[in-house]
């Protein structure tokens, strides 16, 4: 998701940083994150539908509908499609925003709210959210395979502990695989439970940072893991994605990554160049 | 040489005269002629409002409420005096229809049909100069009190602007 600050934002809009807290305050949009220093983050996709809108609203609190429902048009088609569990209609969905925004603000404003949407209504044990899960899997890996050849030098390795694509975490972990692939790394995604053969995997593949995503799989069953791996590669950066925090483990020292796919990636690319040197891979032991 | 300067001013027009005012706060800016794009017609004075367009005998005054209504009779704007005097935030009726915020003075059916064709006329009509119509409103949650309203056409796109003054 691609984010602007308070300057940037109220540049783009041609109004000041106090109009823009102002606008904050009585109309509650454009409603920025906060970054881990506390500042503003305004999403790109709100501040220019709110550019659009003001070119011929009437008032301040008109736009903003307006920008609101252009915003919230391709999330609807998406709930309605997976709710009606078309896959057709959902890639429909996905496509007509494609037309609008980048893939990956499609993934991060149309997709993911999509998602999150129909986990809100039905909850993870209905068949509403089983089959939006698996199609987003599958949308997502797509998009991947579609993605160009890795050129940035970094490689990525990723331990899966959302168990299936049925796991909240499983479409946020395909959406951090797809933007890292497209940022230019070598991602390769390795289940946490098939530590088996893994001195292999890290021989052939030489990763830079290592990534533990899900929160379903265990803490026994990802030590084992991240102990095959430690021994394999030496020290590496180790990250955190979508799992709970309060049960590290053996990743105690771990970076924790924001829940925002982009800003998950840009989080690892700087762990990874913040990293000196790529330590020697040994055998596994 | 003078038979053409007969001819000249036979022909003159004079352009009704404009005004350009906060949505919000009525403020009107020197720069009379809003510039071009859309973050510029935000008010510089509060912030709060976009700049708009009407003939000068309609446009408010600072002290003067009113609301600016779509061709399908919904609320656009709100002014700060008009929230004041309705209790109304603004946030809470934009794309309400304007009943909720005001109806005609007498609760007639007839007199209701007539304001809601003046209101959309006004909407839908052409940027005329010369004076508003007129008509007599009460808020929508209120008797006892009444508003002459001065209704014309404003601008960006198709909208009615009602100033309201006390009769």
């Amino acid at each position: 998701m691609r984010t602007l600050k308070t300057s940037e934002a109220a540049a783009l809009l041609n109004v000041t940083a106090n109009t823009l807290r102002a606008w904050e305050r009585r109309f509650g949009y454009p409603k920025p994150q906060r970054s881990r220093g506390n500042h503003r983050l305004y999403t790109y996709a709100e501040v220019a539908a709110l550019r659009e809108a003001l070119d011929e609203g009437l008032s301040i609190s008109s736009a903003v509908s307006v920008a609101r429902e252009a915003l919230n048009t391709d999330v609807h088609a998406l709930v309605r499609a997976l709710g009606a569990f078309s896959g057709e209609r959902a890639d429909r969905a996905c496509e007509a925003s494609l037309g609008l925004r980048s893939l990956d603000r499609t993934v991060e404003e149309v997709l993911l709210p999509g998602l999150r949407e129909i986990h809100r209504r039905e909850g993870t044990a209905s068949a509403q959210w089983a089959f939006a899960a698996t199609w987003a899997c599958d949308w997502l890996r797509r998009a991947r395979r579609l993605s160009p050849p890795p050129a940035r030098g970094v490689s990525i390795l990723v331990g899966d502990a959302c168990g299936t694509d049925l796991d909240p975490g499983a479409p946020q972990l395909r959406a951090l695989e797809l933007l890292c692939t497209r940022a230019g790394a070598e991602v390769l995604t390795l289940s946490v439970e098939a530590p088996a053969g893994l001195g292999e995997a890290v021989a052939a593949t030489r990763p830079s940072a290592v990534v533990i995503a899900g929160s379903r799989i265990g803490d026994e069953t990802l030590s084992r893991w991240a102990y095959r791996v430690r021994s394999a590669t030496g020290r590496l950066p180790l990250a955190l994605y979508q799992r709970d925090v309060h049960s590290v483990g053996p990743e105690s020292r771990a970076r924790v990554l924001s829940p925002a796919p982009s800003l998950a990636q840009e989080e690892l690319f700087d762990l990874i160049d913040r990293t000196p040197a790529a330590p020697p891979v040994r055998e596994a032991g | 040489m003078s038979g053409e300067q007969a001819i000249l001013r036979a022909v003159e027009v004079r352009e009704p005269e404009r005004r350009t005012f906060c949505g919000y706060c009525a403020h009107r800016p020197e720069d009379e002629a809003p510039a071009d794009g859309a973050a510029s017609r935000v008010c510089g004075e509060c912030g709060l409002g976009l700049l708009l367009t009407a003939d000068a005998a309609l446009a408010p005054s600072r002290a003067e409420a009113f609301v600016v209504v779509d061709p399908g009779l919904n609320v656009q704007a709100l002014s700060k005096r008009a929230e004041k005097l309705f209790d109304l935030a603004e946030t809470d009726v934009v794309d309400q229809p304007v009943e909720n915020v005001l109806v005609a003075a007498d609760s007639s059916e007839d007199a209701r049909r007539k304001l809601q064709a003046l209101l959309s006329g006004a909407a839908r009509g052409p940027l005329e100069g010369g004076d508003p119509a007129v008509a007599v409103v009460r808020p929508a949650r209120a008797f006892g009190v009444r508003y002459r309203a001065r209704v014309g056409r404003c601008e960006p796109g198709r909208a009615a602007l009602l100033v309201l003054s006390k009769l």
